[in-house]
């Protein structure tokens, strides 16, 4: 049986992950508001949307204030199967937001082991920076992402940061000795929420993203919380039903650019 | 144990509980602004501040652009930077109305012993009793009649708000049949917050109090978060330590008279 909290945690999981440097969450009874430390869509995101048809436009331009205070001006939406009211995406759409590339999710959850790794893939965290640069690398290269030229002291930054806090860590998994494959684990009171799921596409069908899911149940059962949770698209969400998770919440995904001056 | 987890409950509850229908919170690095049902429901905790001058002047931009005010500061051994309540001082928070410069973190993850059987406790199920406990707490608190009105005046929305939130309880003890005492218990991921804990001058020394927190155990355990913390007033600490509590850390209390 899947508890509220957990439920919860599947569905809006930046509304319970744990805060790092330059991380902000605001929660009141009509949305959760967490950024991240950049202006991006991805590090902007407004969630657990309890609305009502009188309060959506004045949500957004409070969203949108409370974000150009703070010099950014794009975010995500994530309308999960709880929010309200059940016609929220449409509202939203019709301000002007625009579905993501990849805007319907299913908030997944694993309560029982998954099944061994395939022979011959190493799953485990990462041992020290430079492994934790590569994985980067993997995940940077594998989404898509556009090449930021301080992305490496960043990334070094961000390793040391994830050593200090404790919040939560990187996987890699290595084929022949190479890293192919990188995946996080955030670490929440009610379970451990996975991110970052990438494998090196001519590496992909060798297990590495199955031997990732089960170093990371192996983490979430040694610190006491064996549950891991996880939103997961339509490439990921075939693998993770084969491995044992269940779909508890549908996430629709749109993101909204705005303009660094308020409606006259 | 006292997990880390745990300790940082205690000194900073607020960071930590469920958000509440008519709650809103501001997580930072540098601070939590949690903002209750009332403009006086105020409190800033896990202070880690860098330009303390500018970092105060903006939490108290928020707190007045929300419409409320006089915010409670809790400083804790973990407080930043060192010096910050002389700084706050300073900057013109006084010692709070309620007369609490001071509390005591407490924690206890074991079974505190139970009440007297003579003690019935039974959770706030109805407005009746939910009133009943209210004006309960204010006599035995001797709260300002300026905050009672306050309460009064509010209490229906409050009531409504509790009944949509299934982590925070309230619960009356009745002596003999009769109201004796109240508390209400705030149900957190990492265990149960006590909150309250009022006991009528002519029930005092009967078991209610402790009869109060143990119900707030039993519900804890039954949730899967058997941790009971407190930030005890000097009158409570002693039957604290009785119950099995430790002391985990030491809060001075500073309100912003703005």
């Amino acid at each position: 049986m899947i508890s509220p909290e957990l439920l919860s945690l599947a569905e809006n999981a930046n509304t319970h992950g744990p805060l790092g440097p330059g991380h902000e969450r605001i929660e009141n009874e009509r949305f959760v508001l967490w950024m991240g430390p950049r202006d991006h869509p991805a590090y902007n995101v407004a969630q657990r949307l309890r609305l009502t048809p009188g309060s959506v436009d004045a949500t957004i331009e409070e969203v949108h204030a409370l974000l150009r205070e703070r010099g950014r001006f794009a975010c995500t939406w994530e309308v999960g199967s709880s929010a309200t009211p059940p016609d929220l995406v449409e509202r939203l759409r019709a301000h002007g937001l625009a579905d993501d590339d990849d805007p319907d999710v299913a908030a997944m959850v694993l309560t029982a082991p998954p099944p061994p790794p395939p022979p011959g893939v190493e799953a485990r965290p990462v041992r020290d920076v430079d492994e934790y640069i590569a994985a980067k690398h993997v995940a940077e290269a594998a989404f898509g992402m556009p090449s930021d030229p301080d992305r490496v002291e960043w990334w070094r930054t961000g390793f040391e940061e994830q050593q200090a806090l404790g919040h939560g860590r990187t996987f890699v998994a290595l084929l022949d000795g190479r890293i192919v494959a990188h995946g996080t684990s955030s670490y929440t009171e009610h379970g451990v929420t996975l991110n970052g799921g990438a494998t090196t596409p001519e590496m992909r069908g060798r297990g590495a993203y199955r031997a990732l899911v089960s170093a990371r149940w192996d983490d979430a059962v040694a610190r006491g919380t064996p549950v891991l949770v996880t939103q997961a698209g339509a490439m990921s969400k075939p693998i993770l039903e084969r491995l044992g998770f269940v779909e508890v919440a549908r996430i629709w995904i749109l993101v909204d650019h705005f303009t660094s001056a308020p409606p006259a | 144990m006292i997990t880390p987890e745990l300790r940082d409950f205690v000194e900073n509850p607020d960071a930590h509980t469920v958000l509440a229908p008519g709650f809103q919170r501001f997580l930072a690095e540098r601070y939590c602004l949690l903002m209750g049902p009332t403009p006086q429901f105020t409190s800033v905790q896990r202070l880690r501040l860098r330009d303390v001058e500018a970092d105060v002047a903006e939490i108290r931009a928020l707190v007045a652009e929300h419409g409320h005010s006089e915010a409670i500061w809790w400083l804790g051994p973990s407080s930043e930077p060192a010096g910050l309540y002389e700084q706050l001082v300073a900057l013109g928070a006084e010692q709070p109305e309620d007369r609490v410069p001071a509390l005591a973190g407490m924690a206890t993850t074991e079974p505190p012993d139970p009440g007297p059987p003579e003690v019935e406790v039974r959770p706030v199920t109805t407005f009746e009793e939910f009133e009943q406990s209210t004006e309960l707490s204010y006599e035995a608190f001797e709260t300002p009649e300026r905050l009672r009105e306050i309460g009064r005046r509010l209490r229906p929305e409050r009531w409504r708000q509790l009944q949509e939130t299934p982590t925070v309880v309230g619960y009356l003890a009745f002596v003999g049949g009769e109201p004796a005492a109240q508390a209400a218990g705030v149900f957190a991921p990492l265990g149960c917050l006590l909150a309250g804990g009022a006991t009528l001058p002519w029930a005092r020394g009967r078991g209610a109090y402790r009869a109060l927190v143990r119900a707030r155990w039993a519900e804890a355990a039954r949730r899967g978060t058997p941790a009971l913390v407190v930030n005890a007033a000097p009158s409570s600490e002693p039957i604290l330590r009785r119950l099995g509590f430790e002391e985990v850390c030491r809060h001075r209390r500073l309100q912003d008279p703005a």
